[in-house]
């Protein structure tokens, strides 16, 4: 049991400590597809703190990296700002805005009603960057600059150099990883399990679960924000692709793929997606089937995804997961039910 | 007589065309152990489901210690010292007993946005959490999941959970169902004891059970209130005989 327990941040660990000795080995298009696994990972953990841990399946998470996306891109090209806290926080707030309001609306539904309106209000967000001629139309800007930290004369981040934003992402990841980490043991998060498993039970028990669920949505949105603006930072382009549901529904597979409810799980599931991605795209012109089928293969053959093992050391056939649900608590239940 | 902790005036609960509860005016006063009866469909879930807040009534009022409550959520109820237990076991089946009483007794921490110090440390929280464990009689069992426990157990749980939130006021929908004879009594013998310093509102089928720990008894029928009285009373009223004892009695 405490073994178990362990398994899961001590792959983090390894994770991380093998993504930062990577550069010594790895050539230059690896250490970029890596940067980009780290930005996929920051924003599918945030997607997990609320599809995995608080039980809401959310279809509109591309939204909040989007729009924070959006507005560092704005910033620095039409106000040519490159100073790096500004242009966090600003893009951190239009995130947290757009969350604030999205929550504010989707929290109130649940099921499949929660699923639709959180794709409902994130294609809204998408036809308001896609249409809007100020932010670029279809086909997206470029980045004529890109944001560096500096304290006087002296430059001390400066994104543009491909290792720095490599550490820089890295960091954040960490950093994001041991802060949900935090969140999910505090109180704040044993009330999120709790809405997960019995939302009703814990509502009767004194607890607010919209509220709740609404700061949980706010501190998922601001994460996704600071993944967009790494995103648009790494690759200098942003366009309303970033904002489609796609990206939406990609990050959501990354997080199954990876494994609901373990944090270090959707890191694995953006290194599986990004690397299959990358080899297959090689091999065929047919790489979507292929990376179709090895999502359904897992989904079916590992039930909590590709880090399942390490948790509940679930591996099954497809067989025998029908069986799971009939044990003696659940028969219990439906026959207590009427007395 | 003594004030009322809880007072409900002309409350009324529709469903479509039915009333499940019809101008249902009570007083349940401090201490007491106020049992509701009725028939099945009678309208005593549905009541305690008002109480609770689990369910906005239709029309009238609820009065908690004077204060209006009525269009309070259950959520805000709970910290006025309202608690509430289910007639279906509505527990975490996958957390251990000691967290099932972990997340009520959360709910008396001051704030709610606790994003800081890990859960575990909250030693106050862990107290109430364990205090309530004692008083249900799980105790020994606080480090297994619910999910495996017996029935009657979980019934135990099922107000355990309830008592972390230190409630004054409970609010008990057949603690009962479904126990075997030597578990009822467990159950029963616990009730007692929380009788002592708890006012409780109680639904319950089992006869013997309510005529050992009520001491006022309300009796409904189709959701509207029959009579209210003592036990005894309760007992000799020939409306409540025809109505609902005598059938029950001959069953």
């Amino acid at each position: 049991m405490q073994h178990q327990k362990l398994a899961l941040p001590f792959l983090f660990a390894a994770l991380a400590v093998g993504i930062a000795l990577f550069p010594l080995v790895g050539d230059t298009f690896y250490i970029r597809l890596v940067a980009k696994i780290v930005v996929l990972g920051i924003l599918a953990m945030s997607l997990d703190l609320l599809v995995g841990y608080t039980g809401l399946i959310s279809l509109g998470h591309a939204a909040f990296s989007g729009a924070a996306g959006y507005v560092a891109a704005a910033l620095i090209n039409k106000a040519g700002w490159t100073d790096l806290p500004t242009l966090l926080l600003a893009s951190l707030a239009a995130a947290g805005v757009v969350a604030l309001v999205i929550g504010w609306i989707s929290v109130r539904t649940a099921g499949i009603y929660f699923i639709m309106i959180t794709l409902a209000l994130g294609q809204m967000v998408f036809f308001f960057f896609h249409d809007v001629a100020f932010w670029g139309g279809a086909d997206g800007v470029n980045l004529d600059s890109k944001p560096a930290l500096a304290v006087g004369e002296a430059t001390l981040l400066d994104l543009s150099d491909r290792m720095v934003f490599y550490y820089t992402a890295l960091g954040c990841l960490v950093v994001v990883y041991l802060l949900l980490t935090m969140v999910l043991n505090a109180p704040f998060g044993q009330v999120l399990r709790g809405i997960r498993i019995n939302e009703a039970r814990t509502k009767a028990l004194g607890h607010d679960v919209q509220r709740y669920k609404l700061a949980a949505f706010v501190i998922a949105g601001l994460i996704a924000g600071l993944a967009g603006f790494l995103e648009v930072v790494r690759g200098g382009f942003i366009s309303p692709a970033h904002v489609n549901w796609h990206e939406s529904a990609m990050v959501l597979i990354v997080v199954i793929l990876g494994g609901m409810g373990t944090l270090v799980g959707p890191v694995v599931g953006a290194f599986a997606l990004v690397l299959l991605e990358d080899y297959v795209a090689d091999l065929t012109d047919h790489w979507k089937l292929v990376i179709g089928l090895f999502v359904i293969g897992v989904v079916l053959f590992l039930p909590d995804g590709l880090v399942g093992p390490l948790k509940s050391g679930k591996c099954r056939l497809p067989l025998f997961r029908q069986r799971a649900k009939d044990t003696p608590h659940a028969r219990k239940q439906e026959s207590v039910g009427d007395a | 007589m003594p004030e009322p902790i809880l007072e409900t005036r002309l409350l009324s609960r529709q469903f479509g065309g039915l009333r499940a509860v019809a101008d249902a005016s009570l007083s349940f006063e401090a201490g007491v152990v106020h049992a509701v009866l009725g028939p099945n469909g009678a309208g005593k879930t549905t009541l305690i489901n008002l109480l609770s807040g689990d369910l906005p009534p239709s029309d009238g009022m609820i009065l908690y210690k004077g204060r209006d409550i009525t269009r309070m959520p259950v959520d805000r109820r709970v910290h006025l010292g309202i608690g509430r237990s289910y007639q279906k076991t509505n527990i975490f089946p996958e957390l251990t007993c000691l967290e099932n009483c972990w997340l009520g007794a959360q709910a008396r921490l001051p704030g709610w946005l606790h994003l800081m110090r890990p859960a575990r440390s909250h030693a106050s929280v862990r107290d109430r959490a364990e205090r309530a464990l004692v008083l249900c009689g799980l105790d020994h069992r606080a480090d297994v999941v619910a999910g495996t426990l017996s029935h009657g157990e979980m019934r135990q749980l099922e107000i355990g959970a309830m008592l972390a939130t230190e409630p004054e006021l409970l609010l008990l929908d057949e603690p009962l169902a479904g126990m075997g004879v030597e578990e009822s009594w467990r159950v029963v013998g616990l009730l007692k004891r929380l009788a002592s310093d708890h006012t409780m509102i109680l639904i319950e089928h089992d006869m013997d059970a309510v005529f050992s720990i009520a001491q006022r008894i309300t009796v409904m029928v189709n959701g509207t209130v029959l009579e209210t009285g003592t036990v005894d009373e309760i007992r000799a009223s020939p409306a409540v005989r025809e109505a609902y004892l005598g059938e029950e009695h001959a069953a």
